[in-house]
């Protein structure tokens, strides 16, 4: 036997029933929800927001300094956070005027103790207009959606049961994002954008076959299953080779620096595909089975709408 | 078996030709020495983005309003009147006729200089009486003209009317606030207009033509500094301006924007010998480049202040120009460079014996010289004050790092992905067809970005590597249809299931494409490469890839006998 998703969640998919299938999903929303709840309230935004969302100036340098001897280095400047990855350190300040930026700047890019300087600067006003703009961009993005989506099945069950799926993919990974402290940056802006258009293609498919092709639906369901987690697991794969090389290669190849902004889109889509399996397979399936079982139990009982 | 001679070859398939020949193309496009889109000190033609190939990033943004508002030209005299006249102005009469003109007449006890209220309200229609020791001053104007002088005069700054189709909408080239312009409208017994709906019409930045001026002036200017021509200036929005330099340093960058070009205007005394005058910081402003009606010539017309005028009427004086015009040119440099030079008009020239003169006219003989002298005339300041909002610098070195893992990632990923594919059909002739037609996306979708000239930056190889993973999963969409328990069934069967499966990669891809189009029109200036390749990328697999394989892969089963006609669904 083939070693393949397939042969693992098909058997679960089959025995358990709709209800418990269907449970199962919307758990794992409704903790999600009830954590970007609660970061909304104690922090005031859903998502942990990064620089190019609140502003300020940020330098990353390679250099074999610890974080003390930083700390100590820039115990002038407003010094908000440090971060190291291996030789990678990430360093944020907060907002200076323009005289301190310069003085800082020069401190950085003059020392030979840094190399592969990467600088980075938001003012507040473009990072509040960033903000705006990324909202809007998601939010277009998710109606843009969910019109194809109706427009492709023209039926409200189905159609509403995919954009479920899609919209607790993303409600998930924004979850994690305030689990994992990953925060909302341009990169993982465009990786929550990537999720909506990732995050139906399974189940279009799933949809697709089980209303367009005729036969039983047990079988419809597990061939649609088989072909969907194949093409969920080489996307993941894809991502999953993203995220490894971006993230930890530095450690083995000195030649690769990491890549931040690689790193953020491949983990959110990551963990944004990896909750599509579920909410593809046991949501959107889930209730097509118990819909359509419905139905038919309905017409063989007389079919009173008839 | 019969059938065989049925299935054309597949040299003469049009969508096995048609990507044949998008990738000999993309193949020249990124190794062709010629072309538009060739670059010189590379290899490949592949336009890397800032973040690769290392330099600075500068987002500019553009402080300015543009607003409608009202106010009665009397109540606006009075106003400025009062600042003006220290013993304070009495209003006699005012009108505002149908058709825009308004005058006023007002007396006042004190002195006045009509070349002075000219300026202030913009007119040269001010008749001053003087009767005993009290002057009867009449201005006339247009109402716009009233609104725009006293705009000017409380903001200290350009104000540029524009004539829109519910009225005229003022633009005001500083930083404000709605409540600072209604203050300074209440002032004037005014107010800002509202819409139909009740929404006051105002809005942050500048109008779309203001935003090209300052695009000009910052790449006339820039340019000059690094010696390269046409930057990459963007606008993001009506209210932001991008600006790459590739290979420059941040601190560079900032002091190249930052510092304006010097504008200098000088007298010719003798010969070659030329006498300074004034610096571009006496220019108040420069208005837009307009067509003299009698003499069909062109002019720029700028304005002077205080301190400008008087000492150009004093160079004008002492070198002998306003009693021979014409051997004393009046220059104009930028940078220590001659960008214009003419004569004082005989007019300009006896007038200036008497008194200082703040507007001015540079007349061309063209509208395209008039608009460059516009420009120069502003590289003494930009028509809006900017200021940086975000900038950013990756060092050289470090972009290539990145690059070297943009490819190494594409490459595991690609083997990762048939390593999968293989897991599941073990054979040969599927993967490679497979794995094969995704490598084709890949090099036609970098071929496209060398042809549109869109820069290869870091969110546009993550959007290539997401391509790679729709497409695959599209692959395998088509696959699972042509192949059922490694058998391909009959041509109706077949045909039928292809269009099913294209059904699925269609609405597959419009949602990735409207998921992505946000991006490309929101002013994400960042993330633009990133929606553009990705949404190009799912356009080259719909259209000209997918199909491609679906009939490679066909012909491929048909050829190693795995045709059954007896499959049905």
């Amino acid at each position: 036997m083939r070693i393949e998703l397939y042969n693992y969640i098909h058997p679960f998919f089959q025995k358990t029933e709709n209800k418990k299938l269907i449970a199962i999903p919307l758990t794992i929303l409704a903790i999600a929800l009830i954590i970007i709840a609660s970061m909304t309230i104690y922090t005031g935004s859903p998502v942990p927001l990064g620089m190019d969302f609140v502003g300020g100036t940020q330098f990353t340098v390679t250099s074999s300094l610890s974080e003390k001897q930083f700390q100590d280095m820039f115990s002038d400047f407003p010094l908000n956070d440090i971060r190291m990855s291996g030789s990678r350190t990430i360093l944020q300040f907060s907002q200076m005027n323009s005289d301190e930026l310069t003085a800082l700047e020069r401190l950085i890019w003059d020392n030979q103790a840094f190399t592969d300087i990467d600088q980075k600067q938001v003012s507040p006003i473009y990072s509040q207009q960033l903000q705006k703009t990324a909202l809007y961009a998601l939010i277009l993005s998710f109606i843009g959606m969910a019109i194809v989506i109706f427009i492709l099945f023209r039926q409200v069950v189905s159609s509403a049961a995919v954009i479920t799926s899609a919209a607790s993919d993303i409600l998930i990974a924004v979850a994690f994002m305030n689990i994992f402290r990953i925060e909302l940056t341009l990169g993982t802006v465009a990786a929550l954008l990537m999720l909506i258009a990732l995050s139906v293609d399974s189940n279009i498919l799933l949809t697709n076959r089980v209303f367009k092709r005729s036969g039983n639906l047990d079988d419809k369901l597990s061939g649609a299953m088989r072909t969907g987690l194949l093409m969920s697991t080489t996307t993941i794969a894809a991502f999953t080779v993203m995220f490894v090389v971006s993230t930890f290669l530095h450690y083995i190849v000195p030649g690769v620096p990491p890549i931040p902004l690689l790193s953020q889109i491949s983990l959110i889509v990551l963990i944004g595909l990896l909750m599509d399996i579920i909410n593809t397979w046991f949501l959107n399936a889930g209730v097509l089975r118990m819909y359509l079982t419905r139905s038919k139990s309905r017409s063989k009982k007389g079919g009173r709408r008839a | 078996m019969i059938e065989e001679k049925k299935d054309k070859p597949l040299y003469k398939d049009y969508k096995v030709i048609l990507l044949i020949a998008a990738l000999l193309i993309s193949v020249f496009a990124i190794v062709s020495p010629v072309g538009y889109f060739a670059e010189e000190d590379s290899l490949l033609n592949v336009h890397y983005g800032l973040d690769i190939r290392g330099g600075s990033t500068i987002y500019l943004k553009l402080n300015g309003a543009v607003a409608q508002v009202d106010a009665q030209p009397r109540d606006i005299v009075s106003t400025m009147g009062n600042a003006e006249f220290p013993s304070g102005i009495e209003i006699v009469s005012s009108m505002v006729y149908d058709n825009g003109s308004a005058f006023v007449t007002f007396r006042t006890a004190d002195p006045v200089n009509q070349t002075r209220l000219e300026y202030l309200f913009g007119t040269n229609d001010v008749h001053v009486r003087r009767t005993g020791n009290v002057s009867e001053v009449n201005i006339s104007a247009t109402k716009v003209g009233f609104i725009t002088s006293y705009l000017t005069q409380a903001y200290g700054k350009e104000i540029v009317p524009h004539f829109v189709r519910h009225g005229i909408e003022y633009e005001i080239r500083t930083a404000t606030t709605e409540e600072e312009l209604s203050r300074h409208m209440r002032a004037v017994n005014g107010s800002i207009s509202r819409d139909a709906s009740g929404t006051p019409l105002y809005r942050d930045g500048t109008t779309a033509q203001t935003m090209q001026t300052t695009i000009d002036v910052l790449n006339s200017k820039l340019g000059n500094g690094l010696g390269v021509k046409d930057l990459p200036i963007r606008a993001i929005g009506n209210e932001f301006i991008m600006i790459d330099f590739a290979g420059v340093s941040l601190s560079e960058a900032r002091g190249l924007v930052e510092t304006p070009g010097r504008f200098e205007i000088r007298i010719q005394t003798s010969g070659t010998e030329t006498v300074h005058v004034l610096y571009g910081d006496s220019i108040e402003s420069v208005g837009v480049v307009s067509q003299d009606q009698s003499t069909w010539s062109y002019g720029v017309p700028f304005t002077l202040n205080e301190e400008g005028a008087r000492s150009l009427q004093q160079m004008a004086i002492s070198t002998g120009a306003t009693m021979n015009p014409n051997a004393h040119n009046l220059l104009m440099l930028l940078d220590d460079v001659v960008v214009y030079a003419a004569p004082l008009s005989p007019s300009a020239a006896s007038q200036l014996n008497s008194m200082p003169i703040y507007s001015w006219q540079a007349g061309t003989s063209s509208r395209e010289e008039a608009r460059e002298l516009q420009i120069h005339l502003r590289s003494g300041a930009l028509p809006v004050n900017v200021e940086i909002v975000s900038a950013g610098q990756v060092d050289a070195n470090l972009g290539q790092g990145f690059l070297r893992g943009a490819i190494i990632t594409g490459i595991f990923a690609m083997f990762a992905v048939a390593l999968l594919i293989y897991n599941r059909y073990r054979q040969p002739k599927i993967v490679i067809p497979m794995v094969a037609t995704s490598f084709s996306e890949v090099i036609i979708l970098v071929g496209f970005s060398v042809l549109i000239m869109q820069d290869l930056d870091l969110a546009a190889i993550a959007g290539i590597i997401a391509v790679i993973g729709t497409g695959i999963d599209h692959l395998i969409i088509i696959t699972e249809e042509t192949i059922h328990e490694g058998k391909t069934p009959s041509d109706k069967v077949y045909l039928a299931r292809m269009g099913k499966a294209f059904m699925i990669i269609l609405g597959a891809a419009a949602t990735t494409i409207i998921a992505m189009a946000p991006l490309v029109f929101l002013g994400f200036a960042a993330l633009k490469g990133f929606a553009i390749t990705t949404i190009v990328g799912v356009f080259i697999g719909v259209l000209i890839a997918r199909p491609a394989y679906s009939s490679i892969l066909r012909y491929i089963l048909i050829q190693s006998g795995m045709k059954d006609d007896k499959l049905t669904e």
